[in-house]
Parts: C-alpha cells; structure tokens; sequence
C-alpha cells in the first residue's frame, strides 16, 4: 500500500490472515475493462485530445518563427560541384564562339586559350604585327611589306593575293621608269636649260607600295597594339587598293608592254588596266 | 515507472499524445473500474470513460509526481459517481426495453463466471457505511494515502483512519461469521 510507517501501524491489525483475506476481497475488484470497451474509451480520448495536439501544434510553429534561422553559409555541395565543370565549358565555348563570330576578344580573355595552346580565330595580335614591321627593313617596306603587316593584323581575314604586289611592282618599276624617261626626255628634250626644271636633291615620289607600306608600318607602330582591328581593316583596304581590280567592259586587253601600259595610266597606279592574275604580272615584266 | 518516467508520460499526455495516454488508461482502468463496480455504480464502464474524458480536459492544470496524479485521477472518479448517483435520483426510473434487459442480464451474467469477487465481501461492503466504504476502498483499490484520502473526502487524517479501522473491523468480522457459518 502507498503507506507512510505510521499509517502501516494503524494497519496492524489487518496484517492478520483475516484482514489480508478482505485485502484479497476487496483487489479482486482490479480487473482491466473489456476490449471493446477499451477501445471505445481510447477512441473517445483521442477525439478529446485533438484539440491538445492542435493547441501544441500551434506552440511549436509560433516558437519556430521566433526563433531566427542562423545564416546559411554557402557550401559548396556536391551537387553544386557538378555545375561547376559544365559552367566553365559554357564560358569557354562562348568566348569562342565571340571570337568565331568576329569579335576581338582582349587579351584577358584570349589568356586561357593561349595556356592550353588554342587559337581562337579572327584575333589580331600586335605582337605579330610588330614582328613583322621588325623583320623587315625600312628600305624594304614597300608593298609586301604592307601586305604582310595587314595579314598579321587581320589573321589572314582580309589577306591580299600576294600577285597584287607583283603586279603593283610593275606598276611600280613601269612608273619609276617612265619617270626616269620623263626627267631624261625632259632633260634632253629642254637642254641643259631645262635641266634645272626639278632641282636636284628632291627625292623622287616613292611607288604607291613603298608608300602603303610606309605608312602601314607607321600606322602599325602606332595604332596596332592598341586597335589591332581597325589597324587589320584599314591596312586591309589598303592593300585592296593596290590590287588591280576586275577592268570595266571594253576596256581592252592588258598592256603588252610598259611604255603602252603607263601611257594611259595616272601617277601612283591608282587605276589598274589589267585584273589581278598572270597577265598582268607577265605583262609587266615583259622586258 | 520511474519519476522521470512519469513526468514524460505527463508532458505527453498534456500535448495529447495518444501512446501517453493509452500508458494512463492501462495503468489506472483497472483500479478505477473496480472503485466503481466494488461503490456499486449502475453502469461503471460508462463512468470510466467520463472520468477518462475529464482527465484529458484537466490535465493542464495537473502538476505533481505518479502518487498525486493517481490520487487526481480518484478523486475525479468519485465525483462523477456522486454526480451519477445524484443525476440517477432526480430521475425516474424508464421501464427498459427488452433488449436492454438482455443485455444488462447477459453482462450480469458474464460478471458471475468471470468475476473472482467474494459476494460475501460485497455484501458486506454495501452495508458498510458510504464513508467507511469509500475509504477502505480508496486504501485498498486506490492505494492512496490517508493524506490523499482525506484530502479528497475533506476529512482530517485521523478521522480516515478511523474510518478505516471500522470498516476493516466490520469486514473482518462479516467474513468471519460467514465463514464459521458455512
């Protein structure tokens, strides 16, 4: 019994046979309830605790939003890992795919390709540009010169026949001997009063291709390093002038010789007779 | 059932945990229905499950140790049996229907073949008196304290002790006689 010592003494005298006998009586009552009535009654308390669990429920949300989440920090998770490779390949695939479509991407962004040794195309590069204007000599820099400077500037984009020059150079020889008759005509033609109709000393007009190429590599000292593009372009053009273009209709036939050729031909070749090709080249350098 | 046992039990069956409360009924259904049946209720299953119900709706308000909660849920019981005894006669009596009768009488039946009690002893506990019998039972079924006892029949400890000795003497004596008689 839940009994204090004192209590016990006071049930002394049912501690006897007798006593324990109306003990045994009276817990014979105890017995647990039937099961239907058992689960009836468990039924019946769960449809009164409801409101309890609701009420907790309830507590438990309201503590939650009390309390202030900590920070997240970012981790970086495995599944974010997995992003990673496919992202760097979609940066290096569209910094290529500018570079394809003609954008001239700095030097930052070309520096990843050149570490693994790949050329993206359509990049100008000063440094190419400047090999160039320093492996040729001054006196050298005529019109392949500038070709070559516009090759480098461009990556081969506007690239130039290499007949051009030829053809150019003919123009270019055609011209300086026509002057040189000229100033000797001239000179014998006026006598020695005439002779001093161009003082002496004054250098003779360069060829158109010693000047294109002059002023590329001037224009490459300058502005390559800086604007290889529009350096490329424009050296481009230039070198397009000089190209003899397609003749118009009835033009006739390329001239069979220099003095022919030049007849009709203004100073500095600007009006190619001839298309770019053999002929022209042959012609030219017919004896 | 440990103290710390129970005052997880206790925070559980607050927040309405069914396993909690399911552990409250195995432990006191027993005690309490055999308090109802031995104080002769009409329909002692029926007061359980109040008593049961009034437990969940006043738990809140319970705080103490195992022994004071069992002493709680007793006091709960004999109240609803005063408020059933009292309801029952202001009541007149409905004349039942025939399968009313049947079935009072098959579980009346069912009681006499399963029932260990001696009907000697609830003999003699129905003509103890209300006072004598509530507390005998309230020591012996309810192994409650005799400060717990009084506390809830408002009756200092000395006059539930000798309350008690008086109904222990008297069923002593009623199973005595009986027995030298048969």
């Amino acid at each position: 019994m839940n009994a204090s010592v004192d209590e016990m003494e006071d049930l002394a005298d049912f501690h006897d046979a007798d006593a324990q006998q109306v003990v045994d009586a009276l817990n014979a009552y105890v017995k647990a309830p039937d099961p239907r009535i058992k689960f009836a009654h468990l039924a019946a308390i769960a449809a009164e605790t409801s409101p309890l669990r609701l009420a907790a429920d309830d507590r438990h949300r309201s503590a939650s939003r009390l309390i202030p989440r900590p920070a997240r920090r970012f981790r970086m998770t495995p599944k974010r890992l997995a992003f990673l490779p496919a992202a760097l390949l979609v940066a290096f695939l569209g910094t290529a795919g500018l570079a394809v479509a003609g954008v001239n991407l700095p030097q930052a962004a070309r520096a990843p390709f050149d570490a693994v040794g790949v050329q993206l195309p359509n990049q100008s590069s000063a440094s190419d540009v400047h090999a160039v204007i320093d492996a040729t000599p001054p006196a050298d820099r005529g019109c392949a010169f500038g070709h070559a400077v516009a090759a480098a500037a461009s990556q081969d984009r506007t690239h130039a026949p290499a007949e051009a020059c030829d053809h150019q150079q003919g123009q270019d020889q055609s011209q300086a001997g026509a002057h040189g008759q000229a100033q000797s005509h001239a000179q014998s033609a006026e006598g020695q009063d005439n002779a001093a109709s161009k003082p002496s000393g004054v250098p003779p007009t360069p060829p158109a291709g010693q000047q294109f190429g002059q002023s590329t590599a001037a224009d490459a000292q300058q502005n390559a390093s800086t604007d290889g593009q529009s350096f490329g372009a424009r050296t481009s053009q230039g070198a397009q002038s000089l190209t003899p273009s397609t003749p118009p209709a009835g033009a006739g036939a390329p001239p069979a010789s220099p003095d022919a050729s030049n007849a009709g031909s203004p100073p500095g070749g600007s009006a190619p007779v001839s298309p770019p090709g053999g002929s022209a080249s042959g012609s030219s350098h017919a004896p | 059932m440990d103290g710390a046992d129970f005052q997880e039990l206790l925070q559980g069956a607050r927040v309405g945990q069914d396993e909690a409360w399911a552990a409250i009924y195995e432990d006191l259904a027993p005690a309490l229905l055999g308090y109802l049946r031995a104080q002769g209720a009409a329909e002692p299953e029926d007061l359980l499950g109040e008593v049961f119900l009034q437990m969940v709706r006043d738990i809140a308000g319970f705080a103490g140790d195992r022994g004071r909660f069992r002493a709680w849920a007793f006091a709960i019981a004999h109240h609803r049996l005063i408020d059933d005894r009292r309801y029952r006669a202001r009541r007149p009596v409905q004349p039942a229907s025939a399968e009313v009768l049947a079935e009072s009488q098959r579980q009346y039946r069912l009681a006499e073949s399963e029932a260990v009690v001696d009907r000697r002893v609830a003999g003699a506990l129905r003509r103890l008196p209300e006072d004598q019998r509530t507390v005998i039972l309230l020591r012996v079924l309810g192994d409650l304290s005799i400060s717990d006892v009084a506390r809830m029949l408002g009756k200092t400890p000395g006059a539930v002790k000798a309350a008690q000795r008086r109904a222990f003497a008297t069923l002593k004596r009623q199973l005595t006689k009986l027995t030298v008689t048969l």
